[in-house]
């Protein structure tokens, strides 16, 4: 049985960027600028993803001559769903925690 | 990772971009060499733990043993060789409680109990180890001067071996397959 676990708020914030267009294919560069996160925490994510067959990917010839292929990600089904969940369970805690600061 | 150092807006962002997939890659490098886990065959294990604890195991007798010749009962309240003798009673007994809770992993393989021994005979030879530089420091004594060899033996055999097997102690059960207690029950 897998153990759910709660995302890492740099895990949400990834997953929230995928999902605003769940079946565009997303390079790295572009959810570092998105999200915020650097690269060294970007991959280890998307990896980590990955392992979890949560996220699949592919790679894009590059249209300009002699530079290499670029690395694309997307949610995979299962991926999409984990992400709705954790988002929804994000915005769940992030309420709780308003309605306990504002008692 | 290195494809995107070309859609990078300027050099500073392109130089950050490659340290950080640098550290990535280096992470990712060395997670995947980790294979390794503390359990070790109880054969193995046996002789270590008895490496580990029966130094201070016999420090401990030795301790009871001189408060026996000194015809003191255990106290703080005493005179001094009593006192000492006391005080090096308690820090030892993190040897004996140690061995037998390894015993008792390796030869009955059952679990450590109570499960917080492991931390607490770790705190215990800490202690052990503080006590011995205090006593350098103050004076010398019986374990010697700082820089002294009988000093790092004494620092050696009494501290950081105990330690060291108190620390390994959570990693020994469930002992391994060719554990000494699954022998002797596939022999009985």
């Amino acid at each position: 049985m897998d153990r759910s676990r709660k995302a890492s708020p740099q895990t949400v914030s990834l997953l929230a960027a995928l999902t605003q267009s769940p079946r565009s294919w997303r390079h790295g560069y572009e959810l570092s600028l998105e999200t915020g996160l650097k690269s060294g925490t970007l991959y280890p994510t998307l990896i980590r993803l990955g392992d979890r067959g949560l996220l699949e990917s592919r790679w894009e010839p590059s249209v300009e001559p002699g530079r290499p292929p670029r690395h694309m990600y997307r949610l995979t089904p299962a991926g999409l769903l984990f992400a709705k969940q954790q988002l929804a369970d994000t915005t769940a805690r992030h309420r709780l925690r308003a309605v306990r600061a504002s008692a | 990772m290195l494809a995107e150092l070309h859609h990078c807006d300027a050099d500073g962002a392109a130089l950050r971009w490659a340290v950080g997939c640098l550290i990535a890659a280096l992470g990712e490098r060395m997670t995947s060499m980790i294979r390794g886990d503390l359990k070790i065959s109880s054969w193995i294990a046996l002789p270590e733990m008895l490496l580990c604890f029966a130094p201070l195991t016999i420090g401990w007798i030795d301790a009871a043993r001189a408060l026996g010749n000194l015809g003191g009962r255990p106290g703080f309240g005493g005179s001094g060789p009593v006192l000492f003798a006391t005080a090096a009673l308690v820090l030892a007994t993190t040897g004996p409680a140690g061995l037998l809770a390894a015993l008792r992993v390796l030869l009955l393989g059952r679990p450590v109990h109570p499960r917080w021994l492991p931390a607490t005979l770790l705190a215990g030879s800490i202690i052990n180890g503080l006590a011995l530089v205090a006593i350098a420091l103050i004076g010398g004594g019986a374990f010697g001067s700082r820089g002294d060899f009988n000093f790092w033996c004494g620092l050696a055999l009494l501290s950081a071996l105990p330690a060291l097997g108190a620390a390994h102690l959570p990693a020994l059960y469930p002992p391994s397959s060719l554990s000494m207690s699954s022998v002797s029950s596939s022999n009985t």
